[in-house]
């Protein structure tokens, strides 16, 4: 073999040992992260089945309704004007309600205690032993997209916790009532 | 004095040497690097493993809901939790099979808190949590109570 020959061998070894390193790079820099199973599963899983849990807890200081039949008799005895909830509980009392379930015999207060019970079990479960940011609410019937909040004219029904700024597991449950059908939301932000 | 065929057998010594040791290098590294993958390929494993006891516990006939034989989804009796706490029935070697090195209590937090311990074989180094929110059934007041599990899986 000439020396030629040989050194264009050398060349040519020396070109398939970059191309390998660089395949070997490319392979471990561009690899998707694929996310975490774990947190993938708590989150949508823990969406789904708070919202699922939450609508059927019995309200035992109101004759036994569960909390989704009183969501559904807040939305009936409050009429077609969506008062603001928030999540400190505030109440809006310039709005009557016409009727409903009174859990103390009194006035109906469907609206102030299931409201009221949703707002402390999500602070104990999910702000609490959980320690997730979250944000439940209750919109108004929309055209359109499920569950989206919108500002003319207001949806928004009530609402607790903390918004979610960046990416969030999402669960939206339509509950129909005599005057419409109401959406109830519940995002878990993704821990960063 | 060394002669010319020296010096080239020298040179050619050399360059395998160099050529050796990049080798080694690229070895070592691709090493390395499957080692880091194959270490998040077990942790993967091991989190898939946890899921599925997540997912066992909610659906083991000694916990579900159950009324005339239809089942209610994302429910655990409340007397059937009361008795696997105070009979240790999860004791049996049969269960260790199923839910390994781990603890699982469930919380009532409505109407009152109450937490029962129904398994508890703490073996490993590290464990990680997982809680799922389930309605307490309590047949004989026929209310639904909010209750959370808390599943403390341990990894060695």
């Amino acid at each position: 073999m000439k020396k030629s020959q040989m050194e264009m061998m050398g060349i040519a070894i020396i070109v398939v040992l970059l191309a390998f390193g660089l395949l070997f790079v490319i392979r471990f820099v561009l690899k998707e992260d694929r996310p975490e199973t774990k947190e993938s599963f708590i989150e949508s899983k823990l969406a789904s089945s708070v919202m699922d849990t939450l609508l059927k807890t019995t309200a035992t200081e109101c004759r036994g309704f569960s909390l989704g039949e009183l969501i559904k008799d807040c939305r009936e005895s409050i009429g077609g004007g969506p008062p603001v909830w928030t999540g400190d509980y505030v109440r809006d009392n310039s709005i009557e309600q016409a009727g409903g379930i009174a859990c103390y015999g009194g006035a109906p207060d469907s609206c102030d205690v299931s409201l009221s019970k949703i707002n402390d079990i999500l602070n104990s479960t999910l702000g609490g032993q959980l320690r997730v940011d979250y944000e439940f609410f209750i919109l108004s019937e929309t055209k359109g997209e499920p569950c989206r909040k919108v500002n003319y004219p207001p949806n928004i029904i009530f609402t607790a916790g903390p918004k979610c700024p960046g990416t969030k597991k999402h669960v939206c449950q339509p509950w129909p009532t005599s005057i419409d059908t109401i959406q109830l939301g519940l995002d878990i932000c993704s821990k960063a | 004095m060394k002669t010319k065929s020296q010096i080239q057998l020298g040179e050619t010594i050399a360059i395998m040497l160099v050529f050796a040791v990049l080798v080694g290098l690229g070895f070592a590294f691709y090493v390395r690097i499957s080692k880091i993958s194959l270490q998040k390929e077990l942790l993967e494993l091991e989190e898939q493993r946890a899921i599925q006891k997540v997912q066992s516990i909610i659906n083991l006939p000694e916990l579900i809901c159950s009324s005339e034989r239809v089942i209610s989804e994302n429910c655990v009796d409340l007397y059937k939790i009361k008795a696997a706490s105070e009979k240790k029935i999860f004791k049996k070697l049969y269960y260790q099979g199923v839910f390994g090195s781990s603890s699982i209590n469930v919380t009532q937090l409505t109407p009152a808190e109450e937490e029962w311990e129904i398994y508890s074989n703490p073996k490993g180094v590290s464990a990680s949590a997982f809680y799922l929110p389930v309605v307490i059934h309590d047949p004989i007041e026929n209310t639904n109570n909010f209750g959370l599990i808390k599943i403390l899986i341990y990894t060695k």
